[in-house]
């Protein structure tokens, strides 16, 4: 018989290490934060199994990984706000397509919440139930900063050339 | 239908539509050019959708294997030394009984060959009594 962790947390490696790499634009410490936050994931499997959202949790602990991994190259020194410092790695610098850098540089210009949002949405394709689940927040804040986050893709694009996506 | 593919685009930009009319809206991407920003941007959200991490040991089934082997060797390595610790201590007292054994026999030897000495410092008194009756008949002699 299979166990909770690899029924309902280790299948979520493949897209905690998009949304890492969402934060951090570097593959490796992108895995290096998926590993250690699937490590704890393992090591309090008794105590998420319990939980209403243990996904949420895994969404946190990555963060405070991915926050963590930041903080250790000491690329920002002030620490104020975290959500600040995780849109601000540069993606230029990473080998990534032409189309991805065009992905990142939008995102670049959401705020933390929206950002993350529409990635779930979009590169994900979760529902706004899940996103809530993941962010933890109300189905209807999803809604809003999503349509805020779209909104803002539609004058992005305008300003590339086309309107739709 | 184009009324319905409008409204769709309108739910869409709100944030109200749905996955299945999402996809209804994105199954119609064919026809336009790689230099447009569109299919350039769906591109990069599909590439992004393709990043994978490299495999590495999933902790649930890795972790119970290398902790009972672990267990094992730790067992099999404290029952070595266990078993090399006593060994190691009974030679040791072997060879402490054989040391005092071999002291106790040279003791023995030292003390026979010091009573045969002792005799010998014995015999001394003979001699002097000897002297002494060698010189009382001198005395008488004169």
């Amino acid at each position: 018989m299979k166990s909770f962790f690899e029924t309902e947390i280790w299948p979520l490696k493949n897209r905690l290490y998009r949304f890492a790499l969402l934060w951090l634009k570097d593959r490796d410490k992108a895995q290096d934060a998926v590993q250690e936050t699937m490590t704890k994931g393992f090591l309090h499997s008794n105590q998420l199994e319990h939980m209403n959202n243990p996904v949420g949790w895994m969404v946190k602990t990555l963060k405070n990984e991915s926050l963590m991994q930041i903080r250790r190259d000491g690329k920002h020194e002030v620490l104020d706000e975290a959500d600040s410092q995780l849109m601000e790695v540069e993606s230029e610098k990473q080998d990534f397509s032409r189309e991805v850098k065009m992905v990142y540089r939008f995102l670049d210009l959401l705020p933390a919440k929206q950002r993350e949002i529409f990635y779930l949405r979009e590169v994900e394709g979760l529902t706004h139930q899940e996103i809530a689940s993941y962010m933890e927040l109300p189905e209807e804040q999803v809604k809003v900063n999503l349509h805020r986050a779209r909104k803002k893709l539609k004058t992005y694009l305008e300003n590339n050339g086309n309107g739709q996506i | 239908m184009e009324t319905d593919k409008s409204e769709l685009w309108e739910k869409y930009w709100k944030g109200e539509s749905s996955l299945e009319e999402e996809s209804l809206l994105f199954g119609e991407q064919e026809g336009l050019t790689e230099n447009q920003p569109q299919p350039t941007f769906r591109k990069g959200m599909a590439a992004l959708r393709d990043e994978k991490p490299k495999v590495f040991p999933k902790p649930a089934t890795a972790f119970p294997w290398q902790r009972m082997v672990a267990g094992i060797a730790l067992l099999f390595t404290l029952m070595a030394c266990w078993w090399g610790y006593a060994s190691y201590r009974e030679q040791q007292q072997k060879q402490a009984y054989l040391q005092v054994v071999e002291a106790m026999v040279l003791l023995q030897e030292q003390l026979n060959k010091g009573s045969r000495q002792l005799e010998n410092v014995e015999n001394l008194k003979y001699l002097n009594a000897g002297t002494d009756w060698y010189e009382i008949n001198n005395q008488h002699q004169r």
